[in-house]
């Protein structure tokens, strides 16, 4: 968590929720860094010790007065003698379960592991029956079952830091090609697993796609991601079109809607009668060719004009191989 | 936000979850510090206190500890309460820590994370040194932009129906739907919606973003019983898809192209009659979705059988010329 995330306003309803899980926190280990806590809770340690004072200074008034927890702090570490009956953490709420179920599914999907696998189990297993909805919440990973092994092979290479040599799909060109990448992490984005890596090829990172991987050896060699390597922003979509590619505009019919939320628009208008006319920046129009083939008469390329006459003379060329 | 609720809430667990019996609003009031003298904003205060208590998820009963009391009382069940016995192996807290960030919501990333911090808490394990080291380099994403999504995740959780409009794909009215929701599930990056609808009174599968405006909770919880052996996946899986038996195509394709097309083809000769091409045999499903793929290919694919496909196939390049 960020530092300007953990200074924003708390409500008191949050705030106890984090004192619930951090007094027994804290009781579990007996004595704690203040630091390593903060950073645990994404907190400042001043809002920590704010924390702490907090529920030091909860007293019960009846039937007889006390307190019910005594902590202390000093140099740099905290303890808990006492923390009654918070000394262990609230159950997981429907939603926390589900959250995190979720998503502990997607790691073993993509060939998290053993550990990911043996976390699920013990979660289930705590969540009781707040861990029962998640089957109602779910991510179907679209990969291929050819890509999950190859996730496993991957994720071999990560841990030993080895260089793989990779037989790649290129789908944009329909073809295949082989090269050396030094692999940085796996990434799972939209129901589908990449690998991000340095390309020995192309002298950069690039993103590969694992269904679209056909093989993939590990090498006896150690991988090398040169400094200058940056991991691709996720946050900011995989493939971003610069504002200097090349803008296509194409018409599409009712029946090829669709087309205008699969791929990234730059504008979308409505012409009526369930038509729309979109307007999309890419560096390669070669995809844009072989989508109008597919399409047929359910889009029209409007502009450039030469990429229109270019799929025109494509069309042309293969209905003549049928006469 | 005020430091004196949070003491105050925080003391009344404590206090019930210590206590065996249950205690009465004036019983909570004498041990609480906080509470005003005046008996109106007294209760007013109370009932807010229970609510957010209520709302954290904290387990408060209520009940008479005999017969002969008046008064109902509240308590917290210890056992009802705690997260049960938990140890994480180093390797699972860092897996851990990957999981809680994989949800790009901030709504479902705090749940994640919330849920991570409790299992941290429970556990003493979870501290060993070198956890960055040993956490696996995958780093999925999960985002929830459709806006239809935070109250149809809430639905299936609570089990209450729901009432959107909804715009069918390929088309641009809107109809008002209404759902009993069986679950959510996200594929390719887009979240769906699967349940029975009311109207239609089958099962149906709705895309979030096609969903206009507010989805209206319709019902109370617990009202929607999802059926046994509801597989939301499964109907997720093949919503725009419809399963047809597998048909096999013959095509000529230029040898040294239709990569893909190599790729899944089940039998694959050299065309005698035409050098430089091969011919291929490959299994597909929908004649509709298969043709359009084969369009794709342009003057590398040429389909030789089946009729219908090679008609298709030549239909959409003429439409391209249209």
């Amino acid at each position: 968590m960020s530092p300007a995330n953990s200074a924003r306003m708390v409500t008191s309803g949050e705030r106890l929720r984090r004192l619930l899980a951090l007094v027994p926190y804290v009781a579990t280990r007996r004595v704690v860094g203040l630091a390593e806590t903060a950073a645990t809770f994404g907190m400042t340690e001043r809002e920590l010790i704010d924390d702490l004072n907090l529920a030091w200074c909860v007293e019960l008034k009846a039937p007889e007065p006390y307190c019910p927890i005594d902590l202390s702090y000093e140099d740099g570490e905290i303890s808990i003698s006492q923390a009654e009956s918070i000394a262990r953490p609230l159950r997981l709420a429907a939603d926390e379960a589900s959250a995190l179920l979720v998503a502990l599914r997607m790691l073993a999907e993509a060939g998290g592991g053993d550990a990911v696998q043996r976390l699920i189990a013990k979660i289930e297993d705590a969540a009781g029956a707040a861990g029962a909805a998640p089957s109602q919440v779910s991510v179907l990973q679209v990969d291929s079952p050819n890509a999950r092994g190859i996730a496993v092979t991957l994720n071999a290479a990560l841990a030993a830091h080895r260089r793989v040599h990779l037989r790649h799909y290129v789908q944009k060109r329909d073809e295949a090609t082989e090269r050396d990448v030094d692999p940085m992490r796996l990434l799972v984005v939209d129901g589908r697993t990449y690998l991000e890596g340095w390309c020995r090829r192309a002298e950069g990172v690039r993103l590969f796609r694992l269904d679209r991987v056909i093989s993939v050896d590990v090498l006896d060699v150690p991988a090398e991601v040169p400094e200058e390597a940056e991991e691709v922003d996720v946050d900011a979509g995989l493939f971003q079109a610069s504002p200097t590619d090349e803008l296509v505009e194409l018409e599409l019919g009712p029946a090829a809607r669709r087309v205008a939320e699969d791929y990234l628009c730059e504008s979308v208008s409505e012409l009526g009668d369930g038509r729309l006319r979109i307007g999309l920046r890419t560096p390669d129009t070669n995809w844009v060719r072989r989508l109008a083939l597919r399409l047929g008469e359910d889009a029209r390329v409007i502009s450039p004009p030469e990429l229109a006459e270019e799929i025109r003379a494509e069309a042309t060329a293969a209905l003549a191989l049928y006469e | 936000m005020s430091k004196r609720r949070t003491e105050r809430l925080l003391s009344i667990v404590v206090l019930l979850l210590s206590s065996r019996r249950y205690l009465t609003a004036e019983q909570i009031r004498a041990a609480v510090i906080g509470y005003p003298q005046e008996q109106e904003s007294f209760k007013r205060m109370f009932e807010r206190d229970k609510e957010e208590l209520r709302d954290l998820g904290i387990p408060l009963e209520t009940g008479r500890s005999a017969t002969a009391d008046e008064e109902i009382g509240y308590r917290i069940s210890r056992q009802d309460y705690e997260l049960p016995e938990i140890q994480l192996e180093p390797d699972e807290a860092a897996v851990l820590g990957i999981a809680s960030r994989v949800w790009q919501s901030a709504a479902l990333e705090g749940a994640a994370t919330g849920a991570a911090l409790k299992l941290r808490a429970a556990s003493r394990e979870a501290d060993a040194e070198g956890e960055t080291a040993q956490a696996p380099g995958i780093q999925p994403r999960l985002t929830t932009q459709e806006p239809a999504f935070g109250a149809l995740w809430e639905a299936v959780r609570d089990r209450r129906p729901v009432a959107f409009d909804h715009v069918a794909g390929g088309r641009s009215e809107v109809t008002r739907r209404t759902l009993e929701p069986w679950g959510v599930v996200n594929r390719r990056g887009r979240w769906y919606v699967a349940g029975h609808d009311r109207a239609r009174g089958a099962p149906r599968v709705f895309r979030m973003n096609r969903i206009v405006g507010p989805v209206k909770l319709v019902g109370p919880p617990g009202s929607v019983t999802v059926p046994e052996g509801t597989d939301v996946r499964e109907m997720v899986k093949d919503w725009d898809k419809p399963q047809t038996r597998k048909h096999n195509a013959v095509l000529r394709v230029r040898a040294d192209a239709g990569f893909a097309l190599h790729r899944w083809a089940s039998q694959i000769e050299p065309d005698a009659a035409h050098p430089g091409w091969d011919r291929l045999t490959i299994a597909y499903s929908d004649p509709d979705w298969y043709a359009g793929h084969l369009a794709w290919f342009g003057q590398d694919v040429v389909v030789l059988d089946p009729p219908e496909l090679r008609e298709a196939v030549i239909r959409r390049l003429k439409g391209v010329l249209a």
